[in-house]
């Protein structure tokens, strides 16, 4: 019967609060800390915040500059681009968080396998990943796009599956350090299953690098998707999605530049906060990665 | 001389299975959705009974699986790429005809990164904590943030519509090429300015540094023979994977300014749902990056000797 293990809550809260400490200390963070924060607050309160419905039509006010009552203009329909832009920023994070979890839970769960297993299993994993590696930049989620269909839950898919093989690659090269420790072979002298000792106890341990990982992937994952609205390969109208609202803007450029230029600040500015977030993290909490940020 | 042909031979060998591999996800993408793949490429289409026949045959589609691949691979070997379903033209043809202008744009694009973003990381380096590095660094973190389809437009707005200075899009014009190099090369440019900045001031507090500045020599030389040779070869390799993540980003840029390259090609295939072309040019984007990398890679190995005996 293996002995329980436990918990060390007071070294592992000593632990947070350390890495809180330096987190604070690094300004860029707390200003990407903000800037997530108010984008959550938009998505979450938007039905306060927004001074009009994201979908309603007033052809009076098409394309009208900003005003008190349409504080960013409105589009050619006559919508409010403000309000658009804040239910936008549930699509945004509902985007970058989707992806990015399908990416995270699949390239976990294949980066335990390679690693754990080790041999032919490895080997043939790691080829494949370096084969979804090979497809440069947004093209492999072109392909999915264009295989499945273009609407915002193939988009989500096709950035996640294009994001499975930066996880699997770095859980997987933690597992090979990680089950030669002391623990692990513990672990397994006293009989556990491999499950267990995979979910039990190398999991926790890969967990700070995945999260830093997660934040670093999350505003390129945001920019991909947005990127493919963009084309039309994404959110399909009328959802008040950013790179969708700045591609309609397109045609009106000359005359009514605000229905493009606000939609993009919101995508660079939540980009930039969530860098910021992420490079603060990876320094607090696994300066290791450093080297690897691009 | 002999350990680097070894170690060329040994990636090109690598570089097969790795191609293969490639083929199998492109070929097989169609194959993933439910349904008939014929009727998918006709979606929006009444073809009649003959049409959809035909097209099963001319794909090979009545064939199984395994032979249907092995009929592609030998295909793409000997060039035939497919037909495209919009134009009816091969699809080798419309990728080549569209190939240079992808290629001078990238390569115009990873002029600007490299040129504007090593020289910002050297400065910001050597002129650590001054007003010039936190701008620069500024810079680097708006550029890399910036969507690339939004700065275009802005770009557009600015230079073409406002200030009149330069065309909104086409290809015919040298300067045409302005605004969609400077769109495409200013993510790079952040990212390659961030690396050669922490590159250069982690070389700076290296020993041999400390030793040649010992020995009285000139700061400019200490910085560009000793420090900057060294610096730069986490550059390069970032600078050649760049070029492969300029390829990919050309796709959006190329759409923005309605320059004719496999880009562009590409997502209007996708609007067209002309399937054989998609695959296309994602396996020629593919195998050109997967060649760009390896030629970096060699390029690393004969810089660095350590790499190639490894």
């Amino acid at each position: 019967m293996p002995a329980p293990f436990k918990v060390d809550l007071k070294g592992r809260l000593a632990e947070a609060s350390s890495t809180w400490r330096r987190f604070k200390r690094n300004k860029g963070a707390i200003v990407g800390l903000a800037i997530f924060l108010g984008v959550v607050f938009c998505a979450i309160f938007a039905d306060f915040i927004a001074p009009n419905d994201p979908y309603t039509h007033d052809p009076d006010n098409a394309l009208s500059p900003p005003s008190w009552k349409y504080p960013l203009g409105t589009d050619e329909y006559g919508r409010c681009i403000f309000s658009r832009i804040i239910y936008g920023s549930r699509i945004s994070l509902l985007v970058g968080v989707v992806s990015v979890g399908i990416a995270a839970v699949v390239g976990v769960v294949i980066g335990l396998i390679a690693g754990y297993c080790g041999g032919i299993v490895d080997s043939v994993i790691m080829r494949i990943m370096d084969i979804l590696l090979a497809f440069p930049g947004i093209l492999l989620a072109l392909l999915i796009v264009s295989v499945l269909g273009r609407n915002l839950v193939n988009c989500m898919v096709a950035v996640g599956i294009w994001n499975i093989p930066v996880y699997a690659r770095l859980v997987r090269g933690m597992v090979l350090s990680i089950k030669e420790t002391e623990y692990v072979l513990a672990a397994k002298a006293l009989g556990l299953n491999d499950l267990r000792i995979l979910f039990k106890h190398i999991l926790p341990n890969c967990m700070a690098p995945i999260i830093v990982l997660s934040t670093l992937l999350m505003p390129g994952a945001i920019l991909a998707a947005a990127g493919l609205s963009f084309l039309g390969l994404g959110a399909q109208p009328p959802t008040p999605e950013w790179g969708r609202m700045l591609s309609e803007g397109r045609e009106f450029l000359a005359t009514a530049w605000w229905i493009a230029t606000f939609p993009g600040i919101a995508i660079f500015v939540t980009v930039m906060g969530l860098n910021l977030l992420g490079d603060g993290l990876r320094d607090a909490l696994d300066p290791r990665l450093k080297v690897g940020r691009v | 001389m002999r350990g680097m042909v070894a170690y060329i031979i040994r990636r090109l060998l690598l570089m097969i299975p790795l191609l293969l591999g490639v083929t199998l996800i492109v070929f097989f993408s169609i194959h993933l959705i439910p349904g008939d793949p014929v009727m998918y490429m006709l979606r929006g289409r009444m073809p009649s009974r003959e049409v959809i026949e035909r097209m099963r045959a001319e794909l090979g589609l009545n064939l199984p699986l395994h032979e249907q691949y092995f009929r592609y691979l030998s295909g793409l070997l000997r060039g035939d790429w497919g037909t495209s379903l919009r134009t009816r033209a091969p699809v080798l043809q419309e990728i080549l005809s569209r190939y240079p202008n992808t290629i001078v744009l990238a390569v115009a694009a990873m002029f600007i990164s490299v040129v504007v973003g090593v020289i910002a990381g050297i400065i910001s380096a050597v002129k650590r904590y001054s007003l010039f590095d936190y701008l620069s660094m500024a810079g680097a973190l708006f550029g890399v943030s910036m969507p690339s389809f939004w700065l275009g437009l802005m770009l557009i707005l600015i230079f073409a519509v406002q200030l009149r200075l330069l065309p909104v899009s086409g290809y015919k014009s040298p300067e045409a090429i302005i605004l969609p190099a400077i769109t495409l090369g200013t993510g790079g440019a952040g990212v390659l300015a961030r690396l050669t900045r922490s590159s250069m001031l982690e070389v700076l507090g290296q020993d041999y540094v400390r030793t040649a500045r010992a020995k009285g020599l000139a700061e400019r030389i200490v910085i560009y023979r000793h420090a900057l040779k060294n610096a730069l070869i986490p550059v390069l390799t970032m600078a050649g994977m760049q070029f492969g993540f300029l390829l990919g980003g050309a796709v959006i840029v190329e759409m923005i300014f309605a320059w004719p390259g496999i880009g562009r090609l590409a997502v209007m295939s996708i609007y067209a749902h002309d399937i054989p072309v998609v695959q296309g040019c994602t396996l020629f984007f593919t195998a050109i990056f997967i060649l760009t990398n390896l030629a970096v890679d060699i390029l690393y190995a004969y810089i660095d000797p350590r790499i190639r005996y490894r």
